[in-house]
């Protein structure tokens, strides 16, 4: 207990190696310390063993915990969208949902088929011409995800009320990406062309988007 | 403890330089590392703080992720959960952990709080650690319960229902008290909620006690079996290696339970009746908490007379109330001066008959409220408190103790060489 | 008197007394009188489980996925007329073997319309189930029972009652005629109207009538032959199937975790005596 005078005295743990009452029992524990890791090589293989089997259980144990953070099952699993596009007019836009995200589309008139055909190739940014981003023969009907491709906002455009931007097709208030009336990207930040969804048309007025 | 442990001595630049601005490294050594120094005659049970600690730890990270999916509404929670479990990657493995988990901190605990009983933790001068420890005790207790309520099945809900009324026993406000915890006339749509964020947060709370805790520990140092204390160097050794080696491999069997549990039998604590979704029209014909609870439920209904003009209703949540206190009061109940058991005998033998007891308790807790389970559950209640009460005070005016060595070093070596 | 306070202290008395009141309490009630316990006489007549083996029982069992399509084929046209399966949705048939052309089939037929919103009127609609709306019943309320006392939903049922499997394997293949004592010697046990016996079912009365009536009340599309108990077998393991799809994969990974655990503590525990050895 003579320790305990002393350390009443220094409260600093660094002074109590200089303080001769407790020289002794310091010295005692460091060696025993010693005494004990000298035996234990640090490149001993059980040892090396223990920790990475250790490591590789806490890695193990990690995944789940990553996993669990994916899109559940039942949200993955969501089923197709069917529309039915008999009513939608030419020029007229319609907003669906699919996987949770708003889907535009859209009847082409012939003047924004027109429109969207003169335009070179050379001229794009992501460069895609209005053939490629339809079904064969179903040029007038162009679906794409309402989705910015820029950070996610969704396009103005589809009323008639917002604005279609100098393009005549869609116009991103967020950042001002403007998108031609193919979809495609002509200005502003936006990198490529609004996403075209996977979709089939399963009768002439019936397309199943997913 | 009064011996004085190596400091931390950072060994290179970046070391020292960290060290200057952020001690990290030496706080480390100083409660886990070398320079902590502990009794180098522990038994495996005093690994059980740990192994409590682990548990925590599995409950904290589980919860969080079923927290990410759960919803806290009294038509969706009971759904939500088996989404969790059938639709959330591995969330069948993070709910099953986080309901064995649950029981397997309580089994922790329980030991952990036994063995501080039986070798006398709670005498001077660790009382301070020992009133956290019953403070983090109850914090549990609170916890689990809400978490339990959260499953919103049959027995989640009727726990609620039961569980609040303990409350109406409060003169006069009681009723008040009980609609103001539940925000309703029964559990409804904001008691789960309500339960949700105190669950949620609780834990934290608790992970903050366990720090008081275990800074009050390491102010007075570890005890140790003999419940002598260690005054010389030869009887100590450093925390690293020695005993993180030794927790090393507490955590590896403690794992190996916890994951024999939860893969092949996830259910063995739970009741079928908690797969039954909440129905606030028809209660379980025998309702029942889980495992830890038992014995204070035994307690609650083992108080079945009107006595002194107090409703037995009263009598039942004074007395279960009592019997979580007095673990409180221990350091003052016992005021023996030698304080392991092992030196005890006459202690040893009602401590003995003490955790027969508890089990006792425990058996009649899990039994319908019937005969002959209430009148057993009366005898064990009564001996429950005559122990911390009674018992306890007494026995130092009168038990002839064994002599007690004058150092650990020389008790262990009487010990090798009986 | 004086000196004996002195000696125990101030607090400890205090305690003293209020555990020696404590045990008082206690003891009065102890030695109340009780009421004669009343044995429950339907208790006499409770038989206890038929003993039922499935493939997917013990640690390394597997479902079999024929047993549960077959099992299914029990519910659809047995169960569900009552019964829903809440937990599970169309599309979780495809776990079972089921296609996406036969799932389509099933949820295009099943009983329960959906609430919706026709999105091109806005007008309320029941429309026919998608593979992800949820396997309900008849009786299907998403609010819950509210009191209403209804078949119980089935997806569960397996976990949601003492015996498991086993118990639901007997309560369908328990039901026999009351035997002649009961009317006898405990007319209060007479099985009301509207109920039937069956020793399985607590209390011995149950308001579901017999399910499993007769061979081949079911075709089995693998030929297997429907009798009752064969019937009653394959909708129990789906029923299993149901309760805990995760059954194989968590025994699967929980061998793999037990295989690695044990390493893992093996070789601490050699690292620790290492240490310990050198002091």
């Amino acid at each position: 207990m003579k320790n305990s005078e002393a350390k009443n005295g220094k409260g600093d743990m660094s002074k109590d190696v200089e303080g001769h009452a407790f020289k002794k029992p310091q010295a005692d524990l460091s060696e025993q310390t010693d005494k004990a890791l000298s035996g234990l090589d640090r490149r001993d293989f059980l040892n090396v063993a223990a920790v990475g089997i250790a490591g590789m259980g806490v890695c193990g144990a990690a995944i789940p915990f990553i996993a669990q953070m994916n899109p559940s099952k039942d949200v993955s699993e969501q089923s197709k969208t069917e529309v039915d596009i008999s009513t939608i007019q030419p020029g007229q836009t319609v907003k669906v949902v699919w996987r949770d995200q708003p889907v535009f589309i859209r009847h082409l008139t012939e003047q924004e088929i027109t429109e969207a055909n003169a335009v070179a190739l050379s001229d794009l940014r992501d460069p895609e011409t209005l053939e490629q981003r339809t079904k064969a023969g179903k040029t007038n009907w162009l679906v794409t995800m309402a989705v910015c491709t820029h950070l996610g906002c969704i396009p103005q455009g589809s009323n008639s009320s917002e604005p279609r931007g100098e393009y005549g097709g869609y116009i991103c208030s967020c950042h001002g990406s403007a998108f031609d009336t193919a979809g495609r990207i002509r200005r502003g930040p936006a990198p490529t062309n609004l996403v075209v969804p996977p979709y089939r048309f399963i009768s002439p007025s019936v397309i199943s988007i997913g | 403890m009064k011996l004085s442990p190596p400091p931390y001595q950072p060994k290179n630049a970046f070391t020292r330089w960290l060290d200057d601005r952020l001690p990290v490294i030496r706080l480390w050594h100083d409660v886990m590392g070398k320079g902590y120094l502990v009794p180098r005659n522990l038994n495996w049970l005093w690994n059980f703080g740990v192994l409590a600690g682990i548990a925590l730890t599995i409950q904290i990270i589980t919860g969080l992720a079923l927290a990410m999916h759960y919803v806290a509404s009294s038509n969706e929670a009971f759904n939500s959960i088996e989404a969790i479990m059938r639709y959330v990657g591995f969330g069948w493995l993070i709910r099953y952990g986080h309901m064995v988990g649950a029981s397997l901190f309580f089994a922790a605990l329980y030991i952990h709080m036994f063995r501080g009983v039986y070798y006398g933790s709670y005498k001077a001068p660790r009382e301070v650690v020992w009133l956290i420890g019953v403070l983090l005790f109850m914090l549990a207790m609170a916890t689990a319960f809400l978490g339990y309520s959260l499953v919103w099945g049959q027995m989640s809900y009727w726990a609620a229902q039961v569980i609040t009324g303990l409350f109406s026993v409060v003169p006069f406000v009681g009723e008040k008290i009980r609609i103001w915890v539940l925000g309703g006339f029964a559990p409804n749509a904001a008691t789960v909620n309500r339960f949700f964020v105190l669950h949620f947060t609780l834990p934290f709370v608790i992970l903050a006690v366990v720090g008081l805790h275990v800074w009050a520990l390491h102010r007075q140092g570890s005890g140790n079996p003999t419940g002598i204390e260690v005054k010389k160097a030869e009887e100590v050794v450093p925390m690293q290696p020695y005993y993180i080696a030794k927790d090393l491999v507490a955590i590896g069997v403690f794992l190996l339970i916890f994951c024999s549990l939860v893969f092949f039998y996830p259910n063995i604590f739970t009741d079928p009746d908690n797969y039954i979704p909440a129905n606030p029209f028809s209660t379980p014909a025998h309702i029942k908490p889980e495992w830890y609870f038992w014995p204070f439920y035994a307690v609650l209904r083992s108080f079945t007379v009107n006595f002194m003009g107090i409703p037995a209703k009263l009598w039942g949540v004074l007395g279960m109330g009592l019997s979580v206190l007095v673990w409180g009061l221990l350091p003052w109940l016992d005021n023996s001066p030698v304080r392991s058991g092992r030196y005890r005998p006459v202690f040893r033998c009602f401590f003995l008959l003490f955790m027969a007891d508890i089990l006792l308790l425990g058996f009649c807790g899990k039994q319908p409220a019937e005969e002959p389970w209430i009148r057993l559950g009366q005898w064990a209640s009564l001996y429950y408190f005559a122990f911390f009460l009674v018992i306890l005070p007494i026995l130092p005016l009168v038990e002839k103790t064994k002599a007690v060595p004058s150092s650990v070093e020389e008790a262990e070596k009487k010990r090798t060489d009986a | 008197m004086l000196n004996l306070v002195r000696r125990i202290g101030f607090i400890r008395l205090v305690c003293l007394l209020a555990g020696l009141a404590m045990c008082f309490v206690l003891l009065w009630g102890a030695f109340q009188p009780r009421a004669k316990q009343e044995i429950d006489p339907a208790a006499r007549y409770q038989k206890p489980l038929k003993s039922l083996k499935l493939p997917s029982d013990g640690l390394t069992g597997h479902f079999d996925k024929k047993q549960l399509r077959r099992g299914f084929t029990v519910f659809q046209a047995v169960c569900a007329s009552c019964h829903g399966a809440n937990q599970l949705r169309f599309q979780d048939l495809a776990e079972i073997g089921y296609s996406k052309a036969e799932i389509d089939g099933i949820r295009q037929e099943w009983i329960n319309r959906i609430p919706d919103v026709d999105p091109n009127t806005g007008e309320a609609l029941m429309r026919q189930p998608n593979r992800n709306d949820r396997i309900t019943g008849p009786y299907y309320n998403p609010l819950g029972s509210q009191g209403i006392v209804t078949a119980p939903d089935l997806s569960l049922i397996t976990k949601a009652r003492k015996g498991g499997a086993a118990y639901v394997y007997s309560l369908l293949t328990g039901y026999e005629s009351e035997p002649k004592e009961i009317a006898e010697r405990y007319p209060q046990l007479k099985t009301p109207e509207g109920n039937f016996y069956n020793p399985y079912f607590k209390g011995l009365h149950i308001a579901m009538p017999v399910a499993l009536l007769s061979e081949n009340q079911v075709n089995y599309e693998d030929g297997t032959k429907a009798s009752t108990d064969q019937m009653a077998k394959d909708v129990t393991a789906f029923l299993a199937w149901s309760a805990e799809p995760e059954l194989e994969n968590r025994h699967r990974i929980g061998i793999g975790v037990i295989a690695f655990l044990l390493v893992a503590t093996g070789l601490s525990v050699v690292c620790c005596y290492r240490i310990w050895r050198k002091l």
